[in-house]
């Protein structure tokens, strides 16, 4: 199986000269003034400034790819949009009168999960009844959320087990493999919860399978960054530049507390005394001057983007900042693949700052109690809201001849359909973005019978230029995706 | 009768009445001639005899009360009805000394012309004494030792050089201590490199040393303690940082960032004795005598938990016992094992036990003995824990047990139709995990009590860190800045581990942090002594001296007596506010001096006072290979040799000898290396680094006989009488000689007599130049007295002509052959002013400032106070701690 991921033609990969883009980006950043909450200046962005557009054409303009996970499913009556002219089966199946078939349109309106994607509405495709069949049970019994996960960018079999973990390669590591070199990083992993990587964590298969959707190989994980500033060190800066930087911060924070103590002592002594520390204030302002020196230094090679030391806490503003280090990891070209998951699969969080108090998973067996429903909703809705910032501020970002939008494909969705009964099918999936051109957007596309979510990783691959013959249970190219 | 105020080195003392009797006579004024002192010194030096003899314990006690009575100094002793002593001495200076001064002296040196910068005209008046009593002083000194006027100019004779020097010490002395002298100040002081090393010792119990890549402290007054010239450079900041961020590194370390297990063992890895069957999931299933087993190997001594996942295959008995072995076959643990559904999951059973650091073999033993017997089993001797042997586990042949494990590249493939009859047990899965942070014996050794209670860790996250914090760092901040800390001293540390934690940072790293803060923060590298209350407060604005609080006194002793930080018990007594109660801070004081600790009195006090620290700079590989037994070059350190000099005065201060004794000890104190060297027994009874050793019978006494002294008062390759006559005259009798008019040619300059010239005679030629004669002619004949030994340091043989020169005659007519008579007549006539360097070098260390001249009043009470008992060290030292200087400070209010 590894083997047939593996294919790839480097031919079809588009050129990006390295060069000195690192010094482009340098530049283009900080007069972009990239920077949390800052409007990208249409005019300054990478197309028009960076020091590689002139060596690449808008046509030949790498393409991104980004996937976000999200666990417990969806509710899918209030995911699905309506299509005119056709009518909504219980099972969410699209009838015209009573034909059912294969459903292309561009003619439909958000349901009311999806709608903070309103201001993108034309560059997504909504994909429906596309089927993970290895999340399923068959012979392995419980464990649909580890397998929901495991499988989501693999569309492999995991193997049940709390220790010894096989499964596949992932979709985003296909790509990533054929792009070493290309970029910085092949691609970059992130969450926001960490990763439990021992032990079992849902019905006997290891926590691995849960805490990760991009997988290298069958056994190997990629391990995900949590911490934003982590993962900009590890975009930006060197281990031991970051190391370096985490000690400055440091000594800074030490000569802070001193320095008040000095400041204390100041006011009891008389003018012998004062000059004794006087000494001392000094060598603290040098040392400290010395360190914003080496900052400013150290800043300079770096985009100007603010992103906090340390863990951050609150859900929203932690999914932004790992948004906005995605936006800028394409738009520096640092990485051209990058995953998200927003939650661990059977993620329990509470999303309190939205007054839902429950645990996610515990709600998530909903029994159709119309309260829990209707909490799964806003759920729903408010991770949605952060897919939308997301696809928002990359299409704010010209890059070949459109948007960095229009460069990249960014599959959201969740490894389960219906959270409740576990279903692996009809799962909620957003490709949103243009694929440089190879994906018409603005459609709702339902397959009348369940589609392999790994054709859709074919298409894909295709589209990144870092083809594959097949992956998982693929059958082919997913049908009418990619012109 | 006539009792001059103090006593000093080439001064007639002619005071019958005064214990002991005869001090020196000494040039250059060695020709005695009792003559009349003038009245105002006789009657100062009356009051002072006085006090001295009669009040004894009172004049202590007047010590303690100094900044508000003053009756120490003659001025409250105003027994005269007609003029104050000083009055008395500014007279006679008028009428004899001013008119010889001016004689001699001021033609060169005046406001119009004043030689080398010196304008004595200054002198005249009380007042202008008074205000130049520095210039007073070296006036004094270059007076007495005949360094000026030159031999070319007109001379005073040396009654006249006498009584113009001892009128003009009077009056210095007079101006000074009549006007209740103040205790002085003392600036902030940083820590020096030795108190940086012991403070850190003390705080964390370990000896990092890191100060020694320090650089060098400045030394002031002859101290490396002195406030005055201790700076802070941004380098010595930055080494300050880096410092604190490797001790803490040493004293923390996070039980997450070393090595731990957490390994599975299951299917091919889960070893089965007897037959076996493999189920879907990797299960091991096992006969009703079978057994599991596995090789673990930990990184490191501590508590590991074991689980083991495992199940009955039947409903009935269930659950089951199965038994936890070591390789020796002893009973660890008993599991109760219940059943569980086909496709379910295993019974999860754990135990935790203590592992030595590698390889471990367990075994599960399957019993199939149903729980519920357990109870009868409580006192079958078969199932007891920690004491059973199974002996089939112990017997194992180890060969049959290695074919039990599954053949590597082998993958077991689940068997269909298990028999549970035959295989009723199956082990699913053992998980060796661990250590427990707490027990793993990696951990830096004071840790624990170091850092206390550990907050909880959530998500990865320590909680609730404020508490834990405040906790460790009260007590830690507490030491370091030596006083009590209140919760807004301590809230912006605990605010900087709070904000780490709060950013995801490791508690441990946090607390590292925070307390390499405190080992950079003002209040711990410099030592502020301000006034803490109102009442002291205006007492500074109004100029008065204040007496030192409690906590600020609990720093100077242990600065003085440890170099290092006070104790625990110091800082409670501080808190009582014990130690201004006199008898309470002597019970301390005698701790602290029984303290191993104290022993910086003789590493730092001592080290600096003798000057011993200039041996670093000595090759000594050729020393180590002249001795009476030839050692190796890295046997002998600068170290060892300043220990023999240092351990004589602690000797000295412990056994509370007189100060004399330096110079006549019969006995030395040598390491076993330095005892061959000398070629003296070391005593089988002593210790392994010190031992107490009989040496006058090797023609050595005292301090002038150490091996060191010679050695650091020599050039590489021959002696200097000089430098050891300067030595003396410096570090023993206090009265160092001026330094040498520029343009002074040495001794290798001088024109020589003859190639074949003894050392003496070529120096009595460099003394025929008027320039150096009469200083050295006071230097060289001490020096010469040395010349038993070589620039090693070695005797002499009794044929070596230079023993010739070992002898002669000290002014007075005091004759003397070799070293050992020079230091008995030094001990027996120059006993006060050996008295007086002890204490004036006590006392500048003590305070950590050069003396000025009004400490000489200070010094001198200390001299009467401890004369009749010739001088005793300890009794030195305690004047020395209840001397106001010590007791008080004038400090200095901001000036907003």
């Amino acid at each position: 199986m590894k083997s047939n991921n593996a294919p790839v033609s480097a031919a079809n990969i588009p050129a990006c000269p390295r060069g000195n883009h690192r010094l482009g980006r340098r530049t283009l950043l900080r007069a972009a003034g990239m920077s949390l909450g800052l409007p990208l200046l249409e005019s300054m962005t990478s197309a028009s400034r960076s020091a590689f557009a002139s060596a690449i054409d808008g046509a030949t303009a790498p393409v991104r790819m980004a996937c976000i996970f999200v666990p417990n499913g969806v509710i899918q009556p209030k995911w699905r949009p309506t299509v005119e002219g056709y009518t909504r089966g219980d099972d969410g199946s699209l009838k015209a009168g009573d034909q059912r078939s294969n459903v292309v349109s561009k003619d439909w309106q958000f349901g009311p999960t999806l709608e903070p994607l309103a201001a993108v509405k034309a560059k997504i495709n909504l994909l429906e009844n596309l089927a993970l069949d290895s999340g399923r049970a068959h012979a392995d019994g419980a464990g649909d959320h580890a397998r929901g996960g495991s499988t989501f960018l693999t569309a492999a079999r995991p193997v049940k087990t709390s220790s010894n973990i096989r499964l596949g390669i992932s979709v985003d590591q296909v790509a990533a493999t054929a792009l070493v070199g290309k970029t910085t990083l092949p691609s970059l992993e992130l969450g926001l919860q960490g990763s439990r990587n021992a032990g079992s964590c849902d019905s006997g298969y290891s926590c691995a399978y849960s805490s990760n959707i991009s997988w290298k190989n069958e056994t190997q994980p990629m391990p995900k960054e949590t911490i934003p500033r982590l993962a900009f060190e590890r975009m930006f800066g060197s281990g031991d530049a970051a190391v370096q930087r985490e000690r400055r911060e440091i000594r800074r924070s030490i000569l802070d507390v001193v320095r008040g103590d000095a400041e204390k002592l100041m006011r009891h002594v008389g003018e012998t005394d004062k000059r004794k520390l006087d000494e001392y204030f000094t060598s603290v302002r040098e040392i400290e001057a010395r360190i914003e020196l080496t900052e400013a230094e150290d800043r300079a090679s770096l985009p100007d983007l603010q992103v906090p030391f340390g863990r951050v806490e609150a859900f929203r503003e932690h999914a932004r900042l790992m948004f906005d280090l995605m936006v800028i990891g394409f738009q520096t070209d640092t990485t051209r693949v990058a995953t998200l998951m927003l939650d661990t699969a059977g993620g329990n969080r509470s999303y309190r700052e939205i007054d839902v108090n429950d645990q996610h998973h515990g709600l998530s067996h909903h029994r159709n109690n119309e309260d829990n429903v209707a909490k799964l909703q806003k759920i729903d809705h408010y991770l949605v809201e952060q897919l939308g910032y997301f696809l928002e501020k990359l299409d704010a970002v010209s890059d070949g001849n459109g948007t960095l939008l229009d460069q990249s494909m960014i599959l959201y969705g969740s490894g389960l359909g219906d959270g409740n009964r576990h279903t692996h099918h009809d799962l909620p999936i957003v490709l949103a973005g243009g694929g440089g051109g190879r994906i018409e957007t603005g459609r709702v596309i339902r397959y009348e019978q369940e589609e392999p979510m790994a054709n859709l990783f074919l298409s894909m691959l295709e589209c990144m230029g870092t083809p594959a013959q097949s992956m998982g249970d693929s059958t082919g190219l997913l049908e009418g995706l990619l012109s | 009768m006539q009792t001059p105020p103090q006593t000093k080195f080439g001064e007639v003392d002619d005071n019958p009445a005064r214990l002991p009797p005869p001090a020196s006579h000494f040039p250059p004024m060695s020709v005695t001639q009792h003559h009349d002192v003038d009245r105002g010194r006789s009657l100062c030096g009356r009051v002072l005899n006085r006090l001295a003899h009669h009040t004894g314990l009172l004049t202590v006690a007047t010590f303690l009360l100094a900044p508000l009575a003053v009756p120490y100094s003659c001025l409250l002793a105003n027994d005269s009805d007609t003029q104050t002593p000083t009055a008395l001495a500014a007279e006679e200076w008028t009428r004899v000394g001013w008119p010889l001064l001016e004689n001699y002296c001021v033609d060169c040196h005046s406001s119009d012309n004043a030689e080398a910068e010196v304008d004595l005209s200054n002198l005249k008046t009380l007042e202008g004494v008074q205000q130049n009593s520095e210039l007073a002083i070296h006036t004094i000194s270059m007076i007495r030792f005949a360094a000026m006027p030159p031999e070319d100019a007109d001379l005073p004779s040396s009654d006249e050089r006498r009584e113009l020097a001892d009128l003009l010490d009077a009056l210095v002395f007079h101006a000074a201590c009549d006007m209740r002298p103040r205790p002085g100040r003392t600036t902030a002081r940083r820590l020096n490199r030795a108190e940086y090393n012991n403070a850190i010792r003390d705080l964390f119990g370990v000896d990092f040393r890191p100060a020694d890549s320090f650089p060098s402290d400045e030394v002031g007054g002859g101290f490396d303690n002195n406030a005055d010239v201790l700076s802070l450079s941004t380098m010595l900041m930055d080494k300050y940082l880096t410092a604190a961020e490797e001790i803490t590194a040493k004293v923390i370390v996070d039980p997450e960032s070393l090595p731990k297990i957490d390994q599975t063992f299951t299917g091919e890895t889960l070893s089965i004795i007897g037959e076996t069957k493999t189920g879907g999931f990797g299960q091991r299933y096992t006969t009703a005598s079978g057994m599991a087993w596995i090789d673990v190997e930990v990184p490191v001594r501590g508590r590991y938990q074991i689980e083991v996942f495992a199940s009955p295959r039947s409903k009935s008995n269930s659950p089951v016992l199965s038994t936890m072995h070591t390789a020796d076959g002893k009973l660890q643990a008993i599991f109760e094992h219940e059943f569980r559904e086909d496709s379910g999951d295993d019974d999860h059973e754990s135990t935790r036990m203590t592992l030595d650091a590698g390889k471990h073999r367990l075994f599960l033993r399957t019993t199939m003995v149903p729980a519920k017997k357990r109870d009868e089993l409580k006192d079958d001797s078969d199932w007891q824990i920690d004491k059973t042997i199974y002996q089939p586990i112990a017997e194992m042949n180890t060969d049959e047990l290695e074919q039990t494990r599954v053949a590597a590249g082998t993958t077991l493939k689940p068997d269909k139709e298990i028999d549970f009859e035959q295989f009723p047990m199956r082990y699913r899965s053992v998980i060796v995990k661990g250590p427990e942070p707490a027990t793993r014996e990696d951990l830096p050794a004071g840790q624990k009590a170091l850092l206390g209670r550990i907050p909880e860790q959530r998500d990865d996250q320590y909680r609730n860190v404020g508490g834990p914090a405040k906790e460790a760092l009260r007590p830690l901040l507490r030491r370091a800045f030596r006083s009590e800390i209140s919760d807004d001293d301590l809230k912006p540390y605990v605010s900087l581990v709070e904000k780490m934690c709060e950013r995801g940072g490791s508690y441990y790293e946090a607390m590292q942090v925070a307390i390499s803060a405190a080992l950079v923060s003002p209040r711990f590298l410099f030592r502020v002594e301000v006034p803490e209350t109102d009442q002291q407060r205006q007492a500074a604005n109004a100029g008065e001296p204040i007496a030192l609080s409690s906590t600020q006194l609990a720093s100077r002793l242990s600065f003085f007596l440890w170099s290092s930080l006070p104790d625990e018990k110091l800082l409670e007594a501080a808190r009582r506010n014990e130690l201004s109660d006199p008898k309470k801070r002597k019970q301390h004081i005698d701790r602290m001096l029984a303290d191993q600790k104290s022993n910086s009195l003789g590493t730092q006090f001592a080290h600096q006072w003798f000057g011993l620290g200039n041996l670093q700079s000595l090759d000594l590989s050729e020393f180590a290979s002249v001795g009476k037994n030839k050692l190796d070059a890295d046997q002998v350190s600068a170290k060892v040799l300043a220990a023999e000099t240092e351990q004589l005065f602690l000797h000295l201060l412990r056994e509370n000898r007189p100060i004399a004794e330096l110079l006549t000890s019969e006995t030395t104190f040598v390491n076993p290396t330095l005892a061959q060297w000398y070629g003296v027994a070391y005593p089988e009874s002593a210790a392994s680094d010190v031992a107490e050793v009989r040496i006058a019978d090797q023609g050595r006494r005292g301090i002038l006989g150490h091996a060191g002294v010679l050695l650091l008062t020599s050039y590489p390759t021959r002696n200097s009488p000089v430098q050891r006559g300067k030595w003396i005259l410096e570090n023993i009798l206090g009265t160092p000689p001026p330094e040498a008019p520029p343009g002074v040619p040495g001794l290798e300059e001088t024109k020589t007599a003859a190639a074949d010239a003894t050392l003496r005679e070529q120096l009595e030629l460099h003394r025929a130049d008027p320039g150096c004669a009469s200083c050295h002619r006071v230097m060289d004949s001490l020096g010469f007295g040395l010349e038993d030994f070589d620039h090693f340091g070695r005797l002499r043989a009794a044929d070596d002509p230079a023993r010739g020169d070992a002898s002669g005659e000290l002014p007075g007519g005091r004759q003397f052959v070799g070293a050992g008579e020079l230091a008995t007549i030094l001990a027996a006539t120059e006993e006060r002013g050996l008295a007086e360097t002890a204490i004036r070098r006590m006392l500048s260390f003590a305070i950590g400032r050069e003396l000025r001249p009004s400490d000489r009043c200070f010094v001198e009470a200390i001299l009467e106070q401890t004369q009749a008992d010739h001088y005793r060290v300890r009794d030195l030292l305690d004047q020395v701690l209840v001397s106001p200087p010590f007791l008080n400070h004038q400090a200095e209010l901001p000036s907003s």
